[in-house]
């Protein structure tokens, strides 16, 4: 997941924007069938999201992409993000 | 064509940083002695139940590999795995141990309703749902090891010994191991589109509890200031 040389703050928007969507049944149910004309449609700026985020949420259920937004409401501001350090289980 | 461990891989790389976020956190609490032994409080509850999923994975699995390609392929993997697993649990209980603790500090203290709904749902997909679905519960456990630097960031600020912390540091050898034949092991199953979507969930679930059990520890221990106490017990009831 890189957003390249986007404007870090343009990437976050449409992480938020786009999290906030993955709320919605319906916006979910497009995602699935056409990952790039869902967020378009929704008005997100799918140029500025990191590179293979909107293809890997295509690739997932609704219930998987249920839990993508459970876990951006309960830990705002993490969904794509680079992985960073270490954890420990 | 991707495989799917590289489509599961994927789906995991969008949720996982809220667990490494969680974990940031945990790591740099200012009263790292005590998070610590919450943590293995914690770890030890989840460790314990580890060889008892598999081993009801492979029953579940035994009673449908007749007719079940899937089934029949955890028959071959999750014994193995059963295996390198066994008695982990008791590691966990050495490192208290080494803390000069007794062991019922951890043994005698319920494990937590975030724990039991971690690994609860495991087995009601075992049971009720397929087998296949604590592959993604194995994916995230083998799949995240701890890494070195960080323990011996954990040692040095805690100013525990490093025997104490054993378990960290052979998960940290063993579990790139464990992730290869974990990875070859899910590639060789013939999983349908809703198998694959079972394994994802159960994976996913799996990041946001431990995210959640990290936010627990880190909220149930009080920040007091760091201090290198002679006596661990001191620290978990800040009375020195």
């Amino acid at each position: 997941m890189d957003a390249g040389s986007m404007d870090p703050q343009e990437t976050q928007a449409a992480l938020d924007q786009l999290a906030e969507e993955l709320a919605g049944s319906d916006f979910r149910a497009a995602l699935t069938k056409d990952p790039t004309g869902a967020a378009t449609a929704a008005g997100i700026n799918v140029d500025t999201l990191p590179d293979g985020l909107l293809g890997t949420l295509g690739l997932m259920s609704d219930e998987e992409l249920k839990i993508v937004a459970r876990v951006q409401q309960s830990f705002k501001g993490s969904i794509g993000d680079a992985v960073r350090v270490a954890i420990l289980f | 064509m991707s495989t799917e461990s590289d489509r599961l891989n994927r789906k995991l790389a969008v949720v996982l940083p809220a667990l490494h976020s969680a974990a940031d956190v945990f790591m740099e609490h200012p009263n790292p002695r005590g998070v610590y032994v919450e943590y293995l409080w914690t770890v030890y509850w989840i460790v314990r139940a580890s060889v008892p999923l598999m081993q009801t994975a492979l029953a579940e699995a035994e009673k449908l590999c007749d007719r079940d390609p899937v089934a029949k392929g955890l028959m071959a993997y999750l014994p193995g795995h059963v295996e390198e697993e066994m008695h982990h649990d008791e590691w966990l209980l050495e490192d208290v141990e080494r803390l000069g603790m007794d062991r019922k500090v951890v043994t005698g203290r319920a494990p937590s309703a975030t724990i039991a709904s971690l690994v609860g749902p495991q087995y009601y997909w075992i049971k009720h749902t397929h087998p296949v679905a604590l592959m993604g519960y194995i994916a995230v456990l083998e799949g995240n090891p701890p890494v070195a630097t960080a323990i011996d960031r954990l040692i040095e600020r805690t100013g525990f010994p490093p025997e104490a912390f054993r378990t960290l540091t052979e998960h940290s050898a063993l579990d790139a191991h464990h992730f290869d034949e974990f990875n070859q092991a899910l590639d060789a199953l013939p999983l349908t589109p809703d198998q694959s979507a079972l394994v994802g969930v159960s994976a996913m679930h799996t990041v946001a509890s431990i995210a959640r059990l990290f936010d627990e520890i880190v909220e149930s221990v009080a920040a007091r200031p760091y201090r290198r106490s002679t006596s661990p017990a001191a620290d978990m009831t800040g009375v020195d």
